[in-house]
């Protein structure tokens, strides 16, 4: 492993919060409940004024969701109220629609005033008392769960105090870790993906099909494909550009089909109330711009820049509508929004913002700086760093997950390892000392190894599949504590439960291509990005990139798929140094090199003939042999 | 719990409009892609199986400009489908209001004041979300 000299060492504290709610937070709150007392006033009047059973069985329907109907002597509908009001919150949260939860409680009021019969004064008084307790109560709860987490996290601060975390600076050209070989496993589950992404453009096969809102839509899918083919480009076969440059490119412009991106139309609508179809020129909508700019940011640190051309990314809806982007664009579109956000992080679905989501908006900025010589992340990291340790941190240190942005209000639902585990492999890039953190935190209290096991903390969100709504199973869990693991230099833990998944997992193979068989679509991809993953990989390349020579010396350009996989392929500047193994039967085959000194003769071992001197483009074809492992190397003659 | 399976029932409805109008088609698990292939250099490209038929699949690559309005005509099968969906909901609310009050029937749902409010209220959802594909598609 190279020695670096530009790491820092860092101690980072949890913030002291001696409020019990953060400012933003707190006044979005203030609003919410401002509102809510307006809405109990106007409530309260019908009654008060014996304006007759109806208009007091609606007021009281305002006043508490099914009240007028607690009041008419209908305690059955009254409770059906309520949950049909807390299904609607949740559909709400799930895809957006804000306009739900209103409709529904203005719904069960005038269901409440068609049904009335006049009630008792006792009904009455129970019905405008209710809503405020439960405020009242919630405000009281929260203060003794938030001085108990202040306990937590000062017992926490005493440990914090001497823990040192490293903070990993720039790779040099030599790289943090060598680039690695794949191994035959590791190929075999690279085709899985490759298989993936090189079907026709308009193709969708193999993709879990469930809905297009959440987790199991087809867009996170595709994210984590170019993110996992990124990475086994950028740790393993950097000096290959040919069908995995083509995959990647295939995952990105899958993006752009309008089955894909086109849940944003009606999630604007009835989320907005908006008809506007665009899905970057928003306010919202980081669940598309930041992962799809993360790819774009992944592909062009290795490959190309031809996504930074204008109109590139067009999102086109029919033939007279489309909706032309580009990297750039959607940088800028994430830079303006958090910039606009008084959170500074902003919305995925409309009202809710994710903090996990918003850190691929921190990467998609952070690489587009680098590449582009913008500084959209500079420019906004105080707020963010602010933001997600005040307004998204409890005082224990765990990272909300999901907050209501329209009324400040979050659930622990959404705060479990998982989250927390997948916040730190993808903040670790742009706010690396709370990601070292966060991963500290979790080996501490979350991550248990027991025989030869990792696990997590058993909650709901950890034993969920969310590629495929399944619970009871952790493979997901496994695959995101890989991925966290290797990338904050916990390769002992990686190894673990990259073994536990190989050995524990059934296993379905097909064509040489292999997945594990009980798990989502989903978990099958982000495994690539922890399969390929290492020591601050993502971190060096969303902030670092790849080395100058990787991206001018020569390369491997084509090779046949399946018959020639690329089990390490990377180059000096000068010479390239290729691992190749057959995927189908034993042939002879021909693979094309570019990027040579044009009219120079190179030395070549490992190919049949023992020279090669390439054209006037820079290209020179070899011709091989493969029947088993296969290194070539191509160098400069003398 | 006739309440339980007229939202499925809807829920069904909706999937299967969303699918019609957008396009694709629902699979619940995932699986292997076919097989891709990929010459070697110089040789013939070769597709990787066939690509289903869809009604409308995007160019590889576009560079049209971003339009000045949002005045895209929707797709004359999507409207059809939005237009759908609002008769059939309208029908059905009033095939389930004639049918329960005047001739008698679905008297499992006229068991309970909720169970009659879920039951109407189906048809009625149904023509709002074909009302929204409409809206949004328009």
């Amino acid at each position: 492993m190279t020695t670096m000299t530009t790491d820092q060492t860092v101690r980072l504290l949890l913030p002291t919060h001696t409020r019990a709610l953060p400012p933003v937070t707190a006044r979005r709150q203030r609003r919410a409940i401002l509102t809510y007392g307006a809405l109990w006033a106007l409530g309260a009047l019908p009654g008060l004024l014996d304006l007759g059973a109806a208009w007091t069985a609606a007021g009281l329907g305002l006043a508490l969701p099914g009240g007028g109907l607690l009041w008419g002597g209908h305690p059955v509908l009254a409770v059906a109220a309520v949950l049909v009001l807390v299904l609607s919150v949740f559909t709400w949260w799930a895809t957006g629609p804000t306009v739900l939860p209103p409709l529904v409680w203005l719904g069960t009021a005038g269901l409440g005033a068609a049904l009335a019969d006049p009630g008792s004064s006792a009904a009455q008084t129970a019905a405008l008392v209710a809503g405020p307790a439960l405020v009242v109560a919630a405000a009281v709860v929260h203060r003794f769960r938030h001085a108990r987490q202040v306990r937590a996290g000062a017992r926490l601060n005493e440990r914090l105090a001497e823990v040192d975390f490293v903070i990993t600076g720039p790779p040099g050209l030599d790289v943090r870790v060598p680039v690695a070989e794949h191994t035959e496993a590791d190929l075999a589950h690279l085709r899985y993906g490759l298989d993936l992404a090189l079907q026709p453009l308009d193709s969708f096969e193999g993709f879990t099909r469930i809905d297009q809102f959440r987790e199991a839509a087809t867009r996170y899918q595709l994210n984590a494909l170019g993110y996992g083919l990124a990475m086994s480009q950028f740790t393993r076969t950097p000096a290959f550009s040919g069908y995995l440059a083509e995959a990647q490119r295939n995952a990105i412009e899958k993006m752009l089909d309008r089955r894909i991106w086109g849940y944003w139309a009606l999630e604007n609508a009835w989320g907005n109330l908006d008809l506007d179809r665009d899905p970057v020129d928003n306010g919202e909508n980081i669940m598309l711009t930041g992962f799809h700019g993360l790819m774009v940011g992944m592909y062009e640190s290795l490959n190309d820049d031809r996504y930074s051309r204008p109109g590139a990314l067009t999102y086109r809806w029919d033939g007279t509508t489309d909706y032309a982007n580009d990297y750039g664009t959607l940088a800028s579109s994430i830079h303006r929004n958090v910039q606009a956000s008084p959170f500074a992080l902003f919305p995925c679905e409309p009202n809710w913002i994710y903090t996990v989501c918003n850190t691929f908006g921190m990467n998609t900025m952070r690489s587009h700086d680098r590449l582009h010589g913008t500084d959209y992340f500079t420019a906004v990291e105080d707020r963010l760093r602010t933001s997600y340790e005040n307004e998204f941190l409890r005082p224990d240190g765990r990272i909300i997950g999901v907050r209501s942005s329209h009324l400040g209000l979050s659930w622990n639902l959404w705060a479990g390892p998982s989250i927390q585990i997948t916040t730190s492999y993808w903040m670790h890039a742009a706010l690396p000392d709370i990601a070292r953190r966060t991963w500290w935190l979790l080996r501490e209290h979350d991550l248990r190894r027991d025989s030869g096991t990792v696990t997590t903390r058993p909650t709901v969100s950890a034993r969920l599949d969310p590629g495929n709504y399944q619970l009871g199973t952790d493979t997901y869990s496994q695959v995101v504590t890989l991925m966290a693991a290797r990338e904050h230099g916990d390769e002992d833990l990686a190894a673990e439960v990259q073994r536990g998944l190989d050995e524990q997992q059934e296993i379905a193979e097909a064509d040489g291509a292999r997945r594990y068989a009980n798990a989502s679509g989903l978990a099958n991809l982000y495994s690539l990005l922890g399969r390929y993953g290492r020591h601050s990989a993502l971190r060096d390349l969303v902030v670092f990139g790849a080395p100058e020579a990787w991206r001018a010396g020569p390369r491997l350009a084509e090779a046949a798929y399946p018959d020639v996989l690329v089990a390490k392929a990377v180059t000096d500047g000068r010479a390239l140094d290729l691992v190749l193994r057959p995927g189908a039967s034993a042939r002879r085959t021909v693979v094309r090199v570019d990027r040579l000194v044009p009219g120079h003769t190179y030395d070549v071992h490992g190919a049949l003939l023992p020279t090669c001197t390439a054209g006037a483009d820079g290209t020179a074809d070899l011709e091989i042999d493969l029947d088993g492992r296969l290194e070539v190397r191509v160098a400069p003659r003398g | 719990m006739g309440c339980c399976l007229a939202l499925a029932y809807v829920v069904a409805l909706v999937r299967r409009g969303w699918f019609a109008a957008v396009g694709g088609a629902p699979a619940p698990t995932a699986s292997f892609a076919p097989p891709a292939r990929r010459p070697a250099p110089g040789g013939t490209l070769v597709a990787s199986g066939p690509a289903p038929a869809v009604a409308w699949a995007p160019p590889r690559s576009s560079t049209r400009a971003r339009p000045t309005g949002r005045v895209g005509a929707g797709k004359v099968g999507a409207g059809t489908v939005g237009a759908g969906l609002v008769g059939a909901g309208l029908a059905w609310f009033v095939i389930g209001v004639v049918g329960m009050h005047a001739l008698g029937w679905f008297a499992w749902a006229e068991a309970s004041l909720l169970t009659d409010t879920a039951f109407h209220s189906s048809g009625l959802w149904l023509a709002a979300i074909g009302a929204s594909v409409v809206a949004v598609r328009a």
